[in-house]
């Protein structure tokens, strides 16, 4: 019993040896470890803000989106039918001042480049008007600023507010007596001969002539003109009548975006633009979509003569007008296409370019991807592409990667209408495409609303191979053995 | 008797001068004080000061500093619900040390290659997933981050730069890659153009004397190409630090709101800069300054792929914050922008002219409040072979001197005003609320606060006919002008050996 309590208090002994024991080396392991913790601490300070080992941590998501909310606008008509919008929007006392027309490349009938030679025209006469007057309207070189298309056309001025009447009148003068000496107008001629000339053979402009001619034959919109010397066959007098027919008030939308006095302004516009006489635009034939899938090839001579070793490859497809209820859904649509191909070449050893793009014609929006590869990888980059479009039909993409393409698109939407320009651009693409202000309030919403079913809906309804126009400018020789393995072009040979 | 008499007597004298003396007295105060009311003579050296009637907004401006240094400028624009944010460094070519050039460069590029949270690219992806887009600039006197987004995401982009204020994340891989791209883009930039770094990077180099200001702004490769990650690491440590950044937004937020995000993800970051070591290696703000140019300069450049010939004209501009600056704006207007200036009428009417006429203060390097003092005021065209360099700065030197020797009419200055004016407004306009941030760290770098930015108008309202004829006086001489004439092809080879 003493033997086993002198052993128990051996044991006793031993064990509070061992724990002094135990308690010195925690105490030694502690002091340890805080040194080396400051030594640490010191080391990260000597060492700078580059940063440490560590558990990463996720950036926060941010807060939830307001609902879009289209500024107070206040729209008047004239007895002409000419719209005004008046659009208040920022903090500076500056105002811009744009009429849009409903008229473009479509209405230049046999005569190519009127449209562009005629807005081109008026640019130069709001110009010198301004010159004239003493008071030029912006410091700006090029003080109007101008845009051509298919269906609609622009004339810009952004000024001082102090500015806006003066500049309102400028461009009421010159739509409604449109007047020029013969030899501005030459210099006009030459200036815009000179910048078709650079790109005449651009072989991208090549391409995209190519595409247009397949998609629309025999209209307007399938014809760039890419030739200069058809510049010269414009008159003066071509000038003066395409604008006093086309360029017409019940066609036309002026808005006024920024600082301004409304009152002042609404007189100001009744005054100017009152002169401007109602003229009658006939109403133009709905546009039959009549294509036939196929491959165009393109072979230059530059890629005869010199080798050259990239391919230009374009592929389109006529999605839908924009008032058609798939619209905003296919914009998501070719924003996850996008980001698919975008990271396929990212995964490429070789390197090339992708660009999609969503056209917007008034009858029928076109989804366009352009690709720029090396003559060696086309087809193996091609069928990668293709399989992408066929994957998407058939399986189901994940929530995640949808709501990231949907948190971009309407983050993205956001934007394109923060500024005076650009709530402009939103507003006279609603006129154009017959939209109401819906669209725009329902957008993000519809965004949204989109669904994984939905998309592969889509990708099955819309974006069909077999129903796609290619065109390859590069050396065929070369790329079409290639193209001719990818199981989804076959139908198209 | 007598004595009274005397006393009287004096008492009167006394009397007399003292009345004299005070009469005296406050004719020399009164003549004192008219002198003291005389308007001070205004000259374009002199201080600018606004005139308040000439200002037509007043933006709203908040800044204040965190107790790690960093320096906070808040200005709210509910026009739309976007906000723009922008990380101000203040190090940029013309501050580095001399085996340090083009060290601002390469962060530019490493400030997206990582950081322990993000990996290489994910900042750019982060940003862009909102919609909205970032870039990074290297200036001559600050490393600028700017990023516009919609106002929901604000948060996300506050805690993005402040983890690459907190630390950076990369190898010696992906700082050679970084290497790489700068070699590419300056190759690009300067041998595969038509006319390289003419003028705005050959023109410092030709007017400024200070190696800083005149050194090649793209750094000599060198440093690039033996940089190390332990060398860059200790830039970086130097001078991405708060005490030495400005956080500036702008935009559609809640002032309180972001305030509170600021300080949750700043104010935790600690400076870890070595003050020790800083003393002992090189000063941390670089001597910029410039003596005064005394003579004219003159050089020829030769440029290979150049379709025309050149001529670039460069003059010191006078100090931030004088008349003189503000007059330089207003001439520069008059004689350069635009179609109805003088140079460009008196070129097209007189002379056919169909070239490129352009340049201003800053030249392609910023525009006109982006740097500090010593700036330029670049003149650069692009003439037909028909002329002679000669003729053409004989034309420039006859406009120049219209201006020395004339008075412009008021309606002339008026005119030019509403130029400078529409310009900054497009300056504040610019990418949603980038330019107006950008603006506002420059004035806060440079001018002793951001809200000089409401003082602006007020500035241009001081100028009058005679101040702008006083500084084409002062600096629009040959003594204070260079020149380069820039001559299409290879150099002749006596002056290659040169070289």
């Amino acid at each position: 019993m003493r033997l086993k309590q002198r052993l128990q208090m051996t044991n006793v002994a031993s064990l509070r040896k061992v724990k002094n024991i135990l308690i010195s080396y925690f105490v030694l392991l502690i002091t340890c470890l805080s040194v080396t913790a400051t030594n640490a601490q010191d080391k990260q300070q000597l060492s700078g803000n580059i940063a440490q080992e560590k558990k990463r941590v996720k950036p926060p998501v941010g807060a939830e989106p307001d609902d879009f909310v289209i500024p107070k606008l206040h729209t008047i008509s004239l007895i002409n039918g000419l719209k005004v919008t008046f659009i208040p929007f920022g903090e500076l006392p500056k105002t811009t001042i744009r009429l849009v027309s409903n008229t473009g490349t479509i209405d230049e009938g046999k005569t190519p480049w009127l449209a562009q030679l005629s807005i081109d025209a008026l640019k130069q006469q709001i110009h010198l008007s301004g010159l004239a007057s003493g008071q030029p309207l912006t410091s700006v070189e090029d003080d109007v600023k101008s845009y051509v298309g298919t269906d609609n056309s622009w004339l810009e001025v952004d000024v001082l507010e102090e500015y806006s009447a003066q500049a309102i009148s400028l461009l009421a003068s010159a739509v409604i007596k449109p007047q020029l000496l013969a030899s501005e107008f030459t210099l006009i001629k030459e200036a815009r001969q000179r910048q078709v000339a650079l790109i005449e053979n651009n072989l991208w402009y090549v391409a995209k002539q190519a595409l247009l001619s397949e998609l629309f034959p025999h209209h307007p919109y399938g014809n760039l003109n890419l030739n200069s010397e058809l510049i010269k066959r414009v008159s003066l007098a071509d000038f003066v009548e395409f604008v006093s027919a086309d360029i017409v008030p019940g066609q036309s939308h002026l808005y006024i975006a920024g600082a301004f006095d409304q009152a002042k302004l609404s007189e100001v516009i009744h005054q100017a633009f009152s002169g401007w006489k109602l003229h009658q635009k006939p109403i133009r034939e709905k546009l039959a979509i009549n294509y036939q899938p196929r491959i165009h090839f393109i072979t230059p001579e530059s890629v005869q003569l010199n080798g050259e070793v990239q391919t230009h490859l374009l592929l389109a497809k006529p999605l839908v007008a924009a008032n058609n209820d798939n619209y905003i859904p296919l914009l998501v649509v070719n924003q996850l296409i996008a980001s698919r191909i975008k990271l396929i070449v990212e995964q490429q050893p070789y390197s090339a370019r992708v660009e999609n793009t969503i056209i917007n014609n008034r009858a029928i929006s076109i989804w366009q991807q352009k690709i720029d590869v090396g003559k060696a990888h086309t087809g193996k980059l091609a069928e990668l592409v293709f399989n992408q479009l066929e994957a998407l039909k058939t399986q189901l993409i994940t929530t995640s990667e949808l709501n990231e393409i949907k948190d971009y698109l309407a983050g993205r939407f956001i934007l394109s209408n923060a500024s005076r320009t650009g709530t402009i651009n939103q507003l006279s693409f609603l006129v154009q495409h017959d939209l109401e202000h819906q669209f725009l309030e329902q957008y993000v919403d519809r965004i949204y609303r989109v669904s994984v079913n939905d998309i592969q809906l889509l990708v099955n309804q819309y974006f069909d191979t077999n129903q796609m126009v290619v065109v390859v400018v590069g050396d065929r020789a070369i790329v079409e053995p290639q193209l001719k393995q990818i199981k989804a072009l076959k139908m198209a040979w | 008797m007598v004595l009274s008499w005397l006393s009287q007597a004096w008492r009167k004298i006394l009397f007399i001068i003292f009345v004299c003396g005070l009469v005296a007295l406050t004719g020399c105060e009164q003549a004192e004080r008219a002198e003291k009311s005389k308007p001070e003579v205004i000259t374009p050296n002199s201080p600018v000061t606004a005139e308040v009637s000439a200002q037509t907004f007043q933006l709203p401006i908040e800044s204040y500093q965190l107790d790690n240094g960093l320096t906070v400028i808040l200005s709210t624009d509910h026009s739309a619900p976007v906000v723009s944010v922008g990380v101000f460094y203040q190090n940029g070519y013309r501050t580095e040390a001399k085996n340090r050039t083009g060290y601002s460069h390469l962060l530019e590029h490493l400030m997206f290659q990582g950081t322990s949270n993000l990996a290489a690219g994910e900042y750019q992806t982060l940003i862009r997933q909102t919609g909205g887009f970032a870039y990074g600039e290297t200036q001559l006197d600050n490393s600028q981050f700017v990023q516009s987004v919609p106002a929901h995401s604000l948060e996300t982009v506050l805690w993005a730069e402040a983890d690459r204020m907190q630390g950076l994340s990369f190898d010696a891989q992906s700082l050679e890659k970084q290497k790489a791209v700068i070699k590419a883009e300056v190759n690009h930039r300067l041998n595969q153009s038509n006319y390289g770094g003419f003028p705005w990077l050959t023109m410092p180099q030709l007017a400024f004397d200070n190696w800083h200001n005149n050194h090649d702004f793209y750094g000599d490769l060198r440093d690039i190409e033996t940089a190390t990650v332990e060398h860059v690491s200790a830039f970086y440590q130097r001078h991405y630090q708060p005490q030495n950044a400005i956080l500036v937004i702008v935009g559609d937020f809640n002032l309180l709101a972001a305030k509170a995000m600021i300080k949750q993800h700043f104010s935790q970051i600690f400076s870890n800069i070595d003050e020790q070591m800083l003393a002992q290696n090189e000063k941390r703000i670089a001597d910029i300054s410039e003596p005064k140019q005394l003579t004219e300069k003159l050089a020829t450049h030769y440029a290979l792929l150049a379709p025309n010939p050149a001529l670039a004209l460069a003059y010191q501009m006078p100090a931030r914050g004088t008349v003189g600056f503000y007059s330089m704006l207003v001439i520069d207007q008059l004689l350069l922008q635009g179609h109805d200036s003088q140079l460009y009428q008196a070129l097209t009417t007189q002379h056919n002219y169909k070239g490129q006429l352009t340049g201003g203060v800053n030249f392609l390097l910023g525009n006109s409040f982006s740097n500090n003092n010593p700036m330029l005021w670049t003149i650069s065209l692009t003439y037909p072979a028909s002329l002679t360099a000669e003729d053409v700065r004989q034309i420039i030197e006859q406009k120049i001197a219209q201006l020395r020797n004339n008075m412009i009419s008021k309606q002339q200055l008026k005119q030019a005003i509403n130029k400078v004016k529409a310009q900054l407004f497009d300056l504040l306009d610019y990418e949603y609320g980038i330019g107006r941030a950008s603006l506002l760290a420059s004035l806060e770098m440079f001018d002793g606060g951001a809200a000089e930015l409401n003082k602006i108008e007020g500035y241009l309202g001081q100028l009058t006919p005679e101040l702008i004829k006083q500084t084409a006086e002062q600096y629009l001489t040959i003594n204070n002008r260079s020149t380069i004439i820039l001559t299409p092809g290879d150099a002749p080879k006596a002056e290659t050996a040169n070289d």
